[in-house]
This record gives C-alpha cells, sequence and structure tokens, in this order.
C-alpha cells in the first residue's frame, strides 16, 4: 500500500521531490566530505608526527668537532633516544638548476645522507621514502610547490668546487622541515653521493648535525643546552615544530570555516526545503484527516516517502562526497599527511546521520499538521496559521513599480522563507571576504613590523654579501657596504638612508630562567621606528624590548633586568617595552641600536631597509624598485614590504588557491540553492502566477518578479557581510595570528572594492541570472490554468 | 450594439496519451456590447474552455476570435496580456488573490502595472476605494486576504476586474464556491454592473444565476447547441419567471 503510495507521489509531484533529493544529495555530499575534513584536519598533524617519529626535541648544531657536542652534554638518562644525522649546511647559491640560481631556494638547504635518516620522510603518495638511488635526490615538497623545479630537473650541488649533478626524483614530506615557516629545505642522496661531500675535510665548516631526543624532560635538555658550549644553530620542541605549522593550519582553518559553513547551509536549506514541501500537503492531510484515516498513518505515509528520498539522495551523495572532501583536503596542504585512515567510515556515518536527521524534521513537520482538524488543514494555506497578518506594504503607498514593489513585499512579509537565502548568500560571500581579507593582509606591507622590522620602502636581500657580514669584523664591512649603498642611491637621483637588521640567537636569563631567544639589532635604524604594544622604545644600549612569548618565558617584565649571555660574556639589559612578533612564531628581543656587539654572534639577517629622504609615491618607489633590480642583478633581491610580508609568511599565495576553490564552491552552492529554492516557489506560487497572467501581466513581468526577490536578498546579504566582514575577519584568524606570536592581534587590510563591490555584484549576478534562467519556466504556466489551480 | 466579441468556427483541441479530443468543435457566437451572456452546458462540455479561448488565456486550435475588432489568434502573448490587462476583466470561482498583498492592494495592482492607466498611485487607491465601497466591502480594503469571508473576497475579484474599466468582464462560476446568500450579492452586484453598460459573460451551471443575463447559450460537447434571450434584468420580482421560463428551454436542451 505505501509503495503504491509512494510511487505515485513521486510521479505526480516529480519536480518537488527531485527538488528534495538534489538537496539531500548535497546535503549528504557537504556533511559526510565536511565532516571527514575537519577529522583529518583537526588530527593531521598529530598523525603526521606520530607516522614520522617526530622527537620530542630537536637540535640543529654547526661544526663537525669543535665545541662539546650534544652528546657530550645529553646523557641516557636524560634522552631515551639520540638521534643523529650528518649533514652540510648549503645556501641558496650553492643549487643551481641549469646554471641559474634556483629563486624557489631561498634559505638555508641541508643535504644528507638517505642511509641515515632518524626520521621517516614520506613521498606524495605518503609512502615511506627508503631508498635514493644514485644520481638522484629528494628534495622537500615545498620546494616542488612553488613550481620552479620539477621532478626529473637536474640541479647542481657544489660545494667550494665539490660538485655533482643530481636529478630530481621527487618531494618528501618532512614533519620536522615542511612547514612554510620552518624555511629550512632538505636534500635526500644517496649514501655514495653523500660521502663525495663528506670526505672533503675542506667542507668541514659547512657541516652540522641534526639531532633528534626523546626526553620526558623537555625543560632539563633545554636548560643543559643553553647553559653548555654546543654550537646550536636552532632548536625546539615539538610544540615549535608544531607551531610552525601555523601556517599550513590557516589554510586548514579556513578549510574547517567553510566545512562548517557547508553543513550549517545544508541543514538549513534542508529544513526550509522539507517544511516547505510538507507545508503543501497540508491539503491532502486534511482530506485524508476528513475521510477517517489514523494520526499514525498518515504520518506514517510521509515518512516513509521522505525515507525513500533521504536514502536514495544520502546515497549518491556518500559517492559524491569522497571525491569531493579529497578535492578539498588536497588544497591545505601538499607538505602534511592529511589521510585520513577511517574516512570512508566517517563519510558513511554522515550520510546516514543526513537520512535520520531527515526523517526527524519530517517527524516534527507532520507533527504540525496533526494538530490541525481536517477543516483546518484543508483551509491552513501555507504555515496552517490562519490568520497571520502577512502584507506589510502597501501598494498604494509606495513609490516602487508593481513588480519590485511585489518582490519586496514578499521578502517582508515572508522573512523566514527569505532568511534561507539571505543566510546561504551571506555565509558565502563571508567566506570569500575572509580568505580574501586574510591573503591582502599576510601581503601588506604593515606586516613587515610584525616581522620584526619596522615599515620602509625598500628591503634588499642579498645572502653572499650578507652572510659575509657574520665574523668579527663584519660590523665595519657593512657600514662600509651600506654607506656605499647610500652613495649609489644619491647618484642615482634616490636619495635614502640605509639600515640593516641583524639576528642574534642569544641566552637571557632572569630569575633562574635561561631562555634562548632570537635577538635583533637595527643597524643605522632609529628605534622608535618599530612598533611596541607596551611601554618605550629602549632608549640607551642597556635597554631592550622584548616580545610576550620571551618575557613570559623568562618570568619578567617592563622594569626588570635580565642578564644576557653572550658566550662567556654577561651583560645586563633594563626590559623597557614589548613588541609583538611572528618572526620564530613570536619569541624575540630587539637591541638597541647603538649597542656594541660582535657580529661574530650573529646567527642570520633580514634586509637591508632603504628609507627614501624625498618621501617619493608609491609610483616612484615602484619605478625605483625596478631601477635598483637593474643595478643589482639577479643575484638579489629589491623587495616592497608587501613582498617581504609574502616571502616571510609563505601562504598567501596558498590563500589565493583556497580563495579561488571558496568563489567556486560558493558560486555552485549559489546556483543551486537559488535553482532549488526558485524552482519550489514557482511550484507553490502555481495559482498566484496564472492569476497575474489572466490579470493581464505578461511573462517578463512574472520572470521580473521572482528574479528582482533573489535580487533585492543578495543586496541584504551584502549590507549584512559588510557589517560582519570584519568582525568575521578577526574571530576566524585572530586566534592564528595569535599562535605565530601577534596577540594583539594584526591591522586587517580589506581589499574593499573586491570584497564590497567586485565580489558582491558576481555573486549578485550569478544568483540573479540563475533565478533568472530558472524563472523563464513561469513562461509555460498559462492563465488559463487559474481555473484547474486547487 | 457594436459587436466586441465575435467568435467564428472555433475549434479547440488537446492531445493527451496520443488521444485527440476536441473539446470545442466550430463553435460560432457574437456578443455585442452592454449584453450579460450566460454559457451553460453540462460538465465538460467545455464550458470554460470556451471562456479561456475567447478571452485569450488558451490557444486556438483553430477558428477566429476577434475582440473589438482584433484577431486575438494573431496577437503575441505580450499583446494578449495587455488585452487581457487594458481591455478585459476576470472573476474565476476559487477567489484567487496574491497572498501577500492586502485587499485593496490586490484590487489595484492591474491599474498600477497598466499603461492605459495616467494617474497617481493615490488615484488608483481611490478608484479602488470606490469600487469597494459600491460592492460593499470598504472595511476589508486593508485586511489580508485571509482576513476575509469568501463572498466579500469574491467581490474584490469583481472589483479587481473591474479596476482598468475593462470592455467586457469574463467570469468562470462567479458564484461556484460560495454560499446561496453571497452567491446572490455577488450576481446582484455583476448585474448592477451590466446595467451600467458592462459587458460580461460568464459560465454557471446555476439556472438561477444565468437567469439575470440577457442571453444563455447552451453548449453540450464542445458545440453550441441553442440560444436563449432574456430581457435585460432590471426587476428582481421578475426573476422567478425568468428562472421557470429558463429552466424550461433547457429542459428542451436535455439538460
Amino acid at each position: 500500500m505505501y509503495l503504491r503510495i509512494l510511487k505515485k507521489d513521486l510521479r505526480r509531484k516529480k519536480t518537488m521531490n527531485i527538488i528534495i533529493l538534489l538537496f539531500v544529495i548535497l546535503a549528504s555530499m557537504f556533511v559526510a566530505s565536511s565532516v571527514n575534513n575537519i577529522v583529518s584536519v583537526t588530527t593531521a598533524l598529530d598523525s603526521f608526527f606520530e607516522k614520522a617519529g617526530v622527537p620530542d626535541y630537536f637540535v640543529a648544531t654547526m661544526g663537525k668537532s669543535s665545541g662539546e657536542s650534544v652528546e657530550d652534554v645529553l646523557d641516557d638518562k636524560l634522552c631515551s633516544r639520540i638521534g643523529k644525522e650528518e649533514i652540510f649546511y648549503l645556501s641558496a647559491q650553492n643549487i643551481t638548476l641549469d646554471g641559474k640560481e634556483v629563486e624557489s631556494i631561498d634559505n638555508t638547504v641541508f643535504i644528507q645522507s638517505a642511509d641515515h635518516l632518524q626520521i621517516k620522510l614520506f613521498d606524495k603518495n605518503d609512502k615511506e621514502l627508503e631508498n635514493v638511488a644514485e644520481d638522484e635526490i629528494w628534495i622537500s615538497q615545498k620546494v616542488l610547490d612553488k613550481d620552479e623545479i620539477k621532478v626529473g630537473d637536474t640541479l647542481k650541488v657544489e660545494l667550494l668546487g665539490t660538485e655533482k649533478e643530481f636529478k630530481v626524483a621527487g618531494g618528501v614530506k618532512d614533519a620536522i622541515f615542511g612547514s612554510g615557516l620552518m624555511g629550512n629545505i632538505r636534500i635526500i642522496m644517496n649514501d655514495k653521493d653523500f660521502e663525495i661531500f663528506n670526505s672533503n675535510d675542506e667542507l668541514a665548516a659547512y657541516s652540522g648535525s641534526l639531532y633528534y631526543l626523546d626526553t620526558d624532560d623537555v625543560q632539563a635538555v633545554e636548560t643543559k643546552l643553553n647553559s653548555s658550549d654546543v654550537s646550536v644553530v636552532f632548536q625546539g620542541a615539538k610544540s615549535i615544530i608544531r607551531m610552525s605549522y601555523v601556517m599550513d593550519m590557516v589554510i586548514a582553518g579556513m578549510l574547517l570555516v567553510v566545512s562548517i559553513c557547508l553543513i550549517v547551509i545544508s541543514f538549513v536549506v534542508l529544513r526550509f526545503t522539507i517544511t516547505f514541501t510538507l507545508t503543501e500537503e497540508f491539503r491532502e492531510i486534511g482530506v485524508m484527516k476528513a475521510i477517517g484515516l489514523k494520526k499514525g498513518y498518515i504520518r506514517r505515509l510521509y515518512i516513509v516517502k521522505y525515507a525513500a528520498i533521504a536514502v536514495i539522495g544520502s546515497a549518491l551523495g556518500f559517492a559524491a562526497s569522497i571525491p569531493f572532501g579529497k578535492m578539498l583536503l588536497g588544497m591545505v596542504s601538499q607538505s602534511v599527511m592529511m589521510e585520513n585512515e577511517n574516512g570512508i567510515l566517517v563519510n558513511l556515518l554522515c550520510s546516514l546521520a543526513v537520512v535520520v536527521i531527515i526523517l526527524f524534521f519530517c517527524y516534527g513537520c507532520t507533527r504540525k499538521a496533526d494538530k490541525y482538524s481536517p477543516l483546518d488543514a484543508i483551509r491552513s494555506g501555507e504555515t496552517g496559521e490562519r490568520f497571520r497578518k502577512k502584507s506589510l506594504m502597501r501598494l498604494g503607498k509606495s513609490r516602487l513599480n508593481t513588480t519590485s514593489f511585489m518582490a519586496v513585499n514578499d521578502i517582508l512579509s515572508s522573512p523566514r522563507r527569505y532568511s534561507i537565502i539571505v543566510i546561504t548568500f551571506t555565509i558565502c560571500l563571508l567566506l570569500t571576504h575572509i580568505v580574501d581579507t586574510s591573503a591582502n593582509t599576510l601581503r601588506s606591507g604593515d606586516m613587515v613590523e610584525t616581522l620584526g622590522m619596522h615599515l620602509s620602502d625598500v628591503y634588499i636581500a642579498d645572502g653572499k654579501k650578507m652572510m659575509s657580514y657574520m665574523t668579527d669584523g663584519g660590523r665595519e664591512k657593512l657600514d662600509r657596504d651600506m654607506a656605499d649603498m647610500e652613495q649609489l642611491l644619491a647618484d642615482n637621483d634616490m636619495p635614502g638612508k640605509v639600515s640593516f637588521e641583524m639576528m642574534y640567537r642569544l641566552g637571557y636569563e632572569f630569575d633562574g630562567n635561561l631562555v634562548k631567544s632570537t635577538t635583533l639589532q637595527g643597524i643605522n635604524t632609529d628605534i622608535n621606528d618599530y612598533s611596541y604594544i607596551e611601554g618605550t622604545a629602549p632608549r640607551d644600549a642597556d635597554e631592550v624590548a622584548v616580545t610576550r612569548i620571551t618575557a613570559d618565558a623568562l618570568g619578567a617584565d617592563i622594569g626588570d633586568k635580565i642578564t644576557m649571555h653572550m658566550g662567556d660574556e654577561r651583560r645586563e639589559f633594563i626590559i623597557t617595552a614589548i613588541y609583538q612578533s611572528m618572526n620564530n612564531l613570536g619569541e624575540g628581543v630587539r637591541l638597541h641600536p647603538d649597542l656594541d656587539i660582535s657580529f661574530e654572534y650573529a646567527n642570520g639577517f633580514l634586509y637591508y631597509v632603504i628609507d627614501f629622504d624625498d618621501d617619493p609615491t608609491e609610483k616612484v618607489i615602484s619605478d625605483r624598485i625596478e631601477k635598483l633590480k637593474d643595478i643589482y642583478g639577479s643575484g638579489v633581491e629589491v623587495l616592497t614590504p608587501g613582498q617581504v610580508a609574502e616571502d616571510t609568511t609563505g601562504v598567501a599565495s596558498v590563500l589565493d588557491l583556497v580563495e579561488k576553490l571558496v568563489l567556486v564552491l560558493s558560486a555552485v552552492i549559489i546556483i543551486l540553492v537559488t535553482v532549488l529554492m526558485e524552482r519550489s516557489m514557482i511550484s507553490k506560487e502555481l495559482g498566484e502566477i496564472a492569476v497575474l497572467k489572466a490579470v493581464g501581466f505578461s511573462d517578463m513581468a512574472v520572470v521580473l518578479w521572482h528574479t528582482k526577490r533573489f535580487a533585492i536578498t543578495s543586496v541584504i546579504s551584502t549590507l549584512l557581510c559588510m557589517a560582519l566582514s570584519l568582525p568575521a575577519t578577526k574571530l576566524a584568524i585572530n586566534p592564528v595570528f595569535s599562535m605565530m606570536g601577534a596577540f594583539n592581534g594584526v591591522s586587517y587590510h580589506p581589499r574593499y572594492l573586491v570584497i564590497f563591490l567586485i565580489y558582491p555584484v558576481v555573486f549578485l549576478v550569478i544568483m540573479a541570472l540563475s533565478a533568472f534562467m530558472t524563472a523563464l519556466y513561469t513562461r509555460k504556466i498559462k492563465a488559463s490554468q487559474t481555473a484547474g489551480i486547487e | 450594439m457594436e459587436k466586441i466579441l465575435e467568435v467564428k468556427d472555433l475549434c479547440k483541441t488537446y492531445i493527451s496519451d496520443k488521444r485527440q479530443n476536441n473539446v470545442l468543435r466550430n463553435v460560432s457566437f457574437t456578443v455585442s456590447e452592454g449584453e450579460m451572456v450566460a454559457i451553460m452546458g453540462p460538465s465538460g462540455s467545455g464550458k470554460s474552455t470556451l471562456l479561456y479561448s475567447v478571452s485569450g488565456m488558451d490557444k486556438l486550435t483553430s477558428g477566429e476570435v476577434k475582440f473589438c475588432g482584433r484577431d486575438i489568434s494573431k496577437l503575441s502573448d505580450n499583446e494578449l496580456a495587455a488585452l487581457r490587462l487594458d481591455d478585459m476583466g476576470f472573476i474565476f470561482q476559487q477567489m484567487y488573490m496574491l497572498k501577500n498583498l492586502t485587499v485593496l492592494d490586490n484590487i489595484i495592482l492591474p491599474a498600477c502595472r497598466s499603461d492605459k492607466i495616467s494617474e497617481s498611485r493615490s488615484e488608483t487607491v481611490k478608484r479602488g476605494e470606490d469600487l469597494m465601497r459600491r460592492l460593499g466591502i470598504i472595511e476589508t480594503a486593508n485586511n489580508d486576504i485571509n482576513e476575509v469571508s469568501g463572498g466579500q473576497l469574491q467581490r474584490a475579484c469583481i472589483c479587481r476586474s473591474m479596476i482598468n474599466d475593462p470592455k467586457m468582464i469574463f467570469a468562470d462560476e462567479p458564484t461556484g464556491a460560495l454560499n446561496r446568500t453571497s452567491s446572490e450579492e455577488v450576481m446582484d452586484e455583476l448585474a448592477k454592473l451590466n446595467a451600467d453598460g458592462t459587458t460580461i459573460v460568464l459560465v454557471t451551471h446555476d439556472a438561477k444565476v444565468a437567469a439575470k443575463c440577457t442571453r444563455v447559450l447552451f453548449i453540450e460537447d464542445g458545440s453550441i447547441k441553442g440560444e436563449y434571450s432574456l430581457e435585460k434584468y432590471t426587476d428582481p420580482s421578475k426573476l422567478r419567471e425568468r428562472e421557470r421560463s429558463l429552466n424550461a428551454w433547457l429542459m428542451e436542451m436535455g439538460w
């Protein structure tokens, strides 16, 4: 009996049943893939670290034999494992492709043997890298992501005359150095090939070791290492390595936001469609009651129908969710293993949950119909509430033309119905706002202030030359070079001041706490040019500013006197200010420019910084950058503040990709929701459309009436988005910046033209066009159908 | 009197399940200005199809329908829509109105849409209110349509059909969904409109309704079988007699 009724119903109400089926498919697909992605993303790092065997503590040291070694300092009691890999430190200049330097290799490169790996590396298919053939190398996947080097290319590795050419065999997912923020790049080669470099004693100065330490007492390991003479290049606990993935997690976070939005949209639309279609059935329910069918029987009838649709739709949605979810996950990171081993099960459970939820909605809706008597149900109209006030506007008092008036009045009179469209459109638009604003902020010039520098006109990186300052006499050479640069600028009609950012890794002590921290010192800079969030800029050489993370690690605050450990030398400094920095995930100390400190303690550098004297316009600065590029040639990078930010954070380009995905996804959602909603509305308003045609409304007037309703809702959504854009972006992204060290957030740079005009207009056009095309169906409704409408 | 509607050899055929159904077969008749014509016939005889075909709501299969001298079969959909908007009024058995508009707004909607009416919105509102007052439903002007009775709603539909001062009103079973009292009130209003000069063509099953018309066309199996003329209805006391004579004719026609 049920099956016969169901078969007839499916045939008779084909359009509405297909609409519900499509929504169920969408809901099942979105929910299943989104939940799976949420599980994958939130567990990805733990799972990746576990599979890779990331240690509790990680140390990179310089030099082969000089001074103390890690093994000398730490013993078996403190560390259950001390794994060691021999490496060579190479700079970008040591790696060439077709005789040219590789731009995508812009940081220190480690070369090492595949035979002595202490951590598991994985290929792009998440298969462990076990052997590397002779004459081949595997390189960090993040380098391949930049698309300059491809698998099969031949790279030449050269160090002080020792050289060999290698074919790139593939990219490796490296849990330690895989993140964008860990600038270092690993090159893995066959042991025989590695020996070519390792056996050359002249290269000993470039050798070093990577230590993997498993311990129950990370603090004790750190304290021992900090108080030793081990030549540490960098060190960190697992938590620091985890933090270095924060930028990948920005993308993952975006995916979470997208996933949650998709789930919200799915359920909101599904709930609406079921309620909408079931209220259409009120008349039939009334008739069935009138002829004496019991409530339970009637309810079962509808539940069977919706169960059939839900099962078919969810099954199709489940099938579609697998490739869709993989596509989304693929966006997150090529450097992180994102596989969810129980993915299919999660998808299946979610699809089943969608079936249960649909039945729950259906049960709730039919219960509503139970409340009414047969007569009520027959007469109830769309909601079952007979005397609800509907019309809010008055045509007689309005200046709008009839179709616009009807469109506005419909929206105001049935806000719940249109709120679904507003919610969908707003969520889609907000997603694009969040992604676009984040990407633009990460490449904005202001970001350099949270990256340890002051905002200037031009930044220049010349690795070879800058490396040469890191000696005892480096300061004099730097001063000469900066003076030469200023002369060069003056000679080329662009007078300006040149300064420099030097980096040290020094120990600091306060109240028994010993912390090693990245330390920055501007050379030839004005300390007042930097931003501070508390206190005042250091005024004398014995004053410093520290980040909140470093202050907390030391247990110190403004006014406290901390002791700097510089070799055997100890110096005292007063903390006068707190600043925020995303360098080294928030740790940092800023020294006064006047402090005399040997550059032999330097372990890195940022940029030459140019501030032009004549306050040039952006156009002039841009022209000057081009001129400087011509002067310095290809080995030197000449960058704007925005490019510096983009280079340092390294995710803006990935966010651009995510933005494209979000745009396409939003457009598809908007088209689907609009088409299905409009089709539902046409089905419900058949009588009204026929009457309007009977009284002389043209086909186009009806189409315009329907299209305008969607256009107006998209305008409402755009206004809502304008109000919510920045708060939503802050809500979603501030926690990420905070994790990176920018506790006070950052200054966001929305592209107002893009997010408040271009995207809304594009989405409005998409929605209006979808509504228009769907509304053209109303042309098939004839005025004469008025007589046949119940 | 000038002929408003001229129908010649009108045929309407539906094809469903590969079967041809000739709903109207060579129907010919004319309606002159000021007439009130009732189309009667058994269920399925083609009454409503005839009404919708001659009013341009439905396409003809063949034949000719001239409304005010214009062959409506040659008009485009937009021209037909404009014709219905400006020169025709419609009343249906189901009192269909837009749910989100008040009764008054439903009435003035065609006037606000029409290019023929060159008046301000407030003047349109005033005309709408005058019509409502005339039909005794002015108190429902700002009500939603679910707040008024069926009889009031049907009178509102009459107001809507009148708002653009049409040359002819087409009514399909205008009293079909009303109780006896409401039905009589509505028919009295239509008779009054006709007395004031409005031409009306209506479809009805009810001899009492048809008795208020000036002519009755009896249709059966898609063809007009007979025609019965009556004096203009002015005296309610003669209604019973008109109804009796009409019933006698209908019996002759085999109803």
